[in-house]
């Protein structure tokens, strides 16, 4: 796997039920990277992306997990369906919090990180850029095309 | 007064507008497919000029003790800052030449020639501004929070200085904008999270020093004698950049023409849609191929609004074929020459000025109803819970 600078996510909020940091796409609460005032309500759905924060995500250049300014290499993470067609939903991250996300979330054994199914097989994308795709119609989802990919990874989780 | 009620294209069906959506995204693809070797080479080489021109001029002022050295480094340096943060940093930071893969001309790595952070600006433009372009209470570009730029925003005695604040906002552009995702209104009302503020007022402090340090203290050192000349030139090269981006800003949303939208809309938006509210919305200028660059092609103020990252050297031959869209779609399609789109600025600000009872309107529109609005900050901008398969309406922050 792939090494990189430590993850901070100390400043995001945490699932009481797994015991986890909630990513920043996935949560409602999140506006900025670092939002005290969001209350710790329960359990956040970890397969869920919200909408605005993912376009927040993609036009701000933030990372999909701690929401912090992208630096580096974009990576992507998804399913190998996604990964065929070039089409991702959960948006970029950083080198670490990729590896980091995939070491934490697929664990829990639930749906996590924009997916619909537990997956065992995850695959990694790294991409100078992306393009972005909004939704054609409502309740479609927004869509990330990775646009200058210099790796591609299967890994096996769980 | 939603999106769908804009009278502008009221008269088409939704099918219609489904294939203008259509057409738009086949021309976004076709960019996409295109884009290479050519486009990689206008970037590099319009740095290339960038840079020379601002090592010319920096060199030029270390005789800045003599007039026509001091207007010269002067003027080269203004153009040099003018194209750093018009065409260069404003567009690299949109992402516009990430598919190049090159590590510096990246919107993850490049910070600009301006007091804003990067960072900073990557959320309060390319998010909050491009994301609710126009819309009143989200769009905090309408009037920066200073100026009021549309007659839905509810008068104040206050506005009564807005030409006075104009010219200041004019002048103190960079400082003004270095402040501006601060959300300085947030602030007063004790809605803004105190450590994300402090965090982003270190991040200000940090970049503020160094643009004071460079130009008033680094370089003007560095010419010896003529330090306090550089010191004066570097103000005079500033103070270019500062009126010459204001004026390109502000005249890509506010000649006449451009409309406004009220936040109802957000709620029920696909894509195509979205589209339209990106061209009703702004404003083109015409003019030379000299001024569109220097102007970062912010002249195709429409085009990049529709494809903020594609690149800006292709918004030329865009926008072709967007006017040929509006022509069979019958949109407005606003554009004019740059005197006269920053004159109609002009007039709205004066205008606006006063009561709305003692000005008449210069595009006449259905009548809005008067809100009391306020900027919203993120965690009131709506949410979709693509679960739910609708928007929902619940406040959790």
């Amino acid at each position: 796997m792939r090494t990189g600078p430590t993850v901070d996510l100390s400043e995001r909020r945490h699932d009481l039920k797994w015991g986890v940091p909630v990513p920043f796409a996935s949560d409602e609460h999140a506006g900025y990277a670092v939002d005290h005032r969001a209350p710790v309500t329960g359990p956040a759905d970890l397969g869920t992306v919200v909408k605005a924060r993912v376009i927040q995500c993609a036009l701000s250049r933030v990372c999909g997990l701690c929401g912090l300014s992208m630096s580096g290499v974009t990576t992507f993470v998804g399913s190998s369906d996604e990964a065929e067609a070039n089409s991702f939903g959960f948006p970029p991250m950083h080198t670490a919090c990729a590896t980091y996300a995939l070491d934490t979330y697929p664990p829990l054994g639930v749906p996590v990180l924009g997916q619909q199914l537990v997956l065992h097989e995850w695959v990694v994308v790294e991409t100078g850029g992306f393009d972005l795709e909004r939704p054609q119609e409502r309740g479609m989802p927004v869509l990330f095309h990775p646009n200058s990919v210099t790796s591609r990874e299967s890994v096996s989780v769980g | 007064m939603a999106i769908a009620d804009v009278k502008e294209y009221t008269h088409l069906s939704e099918e219609q507008v489904e294939e203008l959506g259509r057409e738009l995204d086949a021309l976004r693809e076709e960019i996409e497919e295109s884009r290479g070797a050519a486009d990689a080479a206008y970037i590099n080489r319009l740095i290339t000029i960038q840079r020379r021109l601002a090592a010319a001029g920096r060199v030029t002022l270390f005789a800045s003790r003599y007039k026509p050295a001091f207007f010269a480094g002067a003027a080269m340096l203004g153009i040099a800052k003018i194209l750093e943060n018009m065409e260069i940093g404003h567009n690299v930071m949109h992402g516009q030449w990430d598919w190049m893969n090159d590590p510096e001309i990246h919107s993850s790595n490049w910070e600009w020639d301006t007091a804003q952070p990067a960072e900073q600006w990557k959320h309060s433009h390319n998010y909050v501004h491009h994301q609710f372009t126009n819309v009143l209470g989200h769009d905090n570009d309408i009037g920066y929070g200073v100026l009021r730029m549309a007659r839905e925003q509810r008068w104040h005695p206050y506005y009564l200085g807005q030409p006075v604040y104009n010219a200041l906002l004019a002048l103190l552009f960079q400082w003004g904008v270095s402040l501006h995702d601060l959300d300085l209104e947030a602030i007063r009302k004790g809605r803004k999270d105190p450590k994300e503020m402090k965090r982003q007022l270190k991040q200000i402090r940090r970049k503020v020093s160094r643009q004071i340090s460079k130009d008033y203290l680094v370089y003007p050192l560095l010419s010896g004698p003529a330090a306090l000349s550089t010191m004066k030139a570097n103000a005079v090269a500033n103070l270019m950049r500062n009126l010459w981006s204001y004026m390109i800003i502000f005249c890509g949303h506010f000649p006449d023409g451009a409309l406004h939208f009220t936040e109802e809309e957000l709620e029920d938006e696909t894509r195509a849609e979205w589209y339209l509210r990106q061209m009703l919305g702004s404003a083109n200028f015409t003019g030379g191929k000299l001024l569109h660059i220097m102007s970062g092609n912010l002249g195709f103020q429409i085009e990049h609004h529709l494809f903020p990252d594609l690149p800006s050297n292709r918004y030329a031959e865009i926008s072709v074929k967007v006017q040929d869209l509006c022509r069979r779609y019958d949109i407005p399609y606003t554009t004019g020459p740059l005197h006269r789109q920053y004159g109609q600025v002009i007039r709205t600000i004066m205008k606006l000025s006063l009561p709305n009872g003692m000005t008449s309107e210069d595009t006449p529109i259905e009548p809005t109803p008067v809100k009391d609005r306020r900027r919203l900050t993120d965690q009131e901008r709506p949410k979709r819970r693509t679960e739910m398969g609708a928007w929902s309406t619940r406040r959790t922050a």
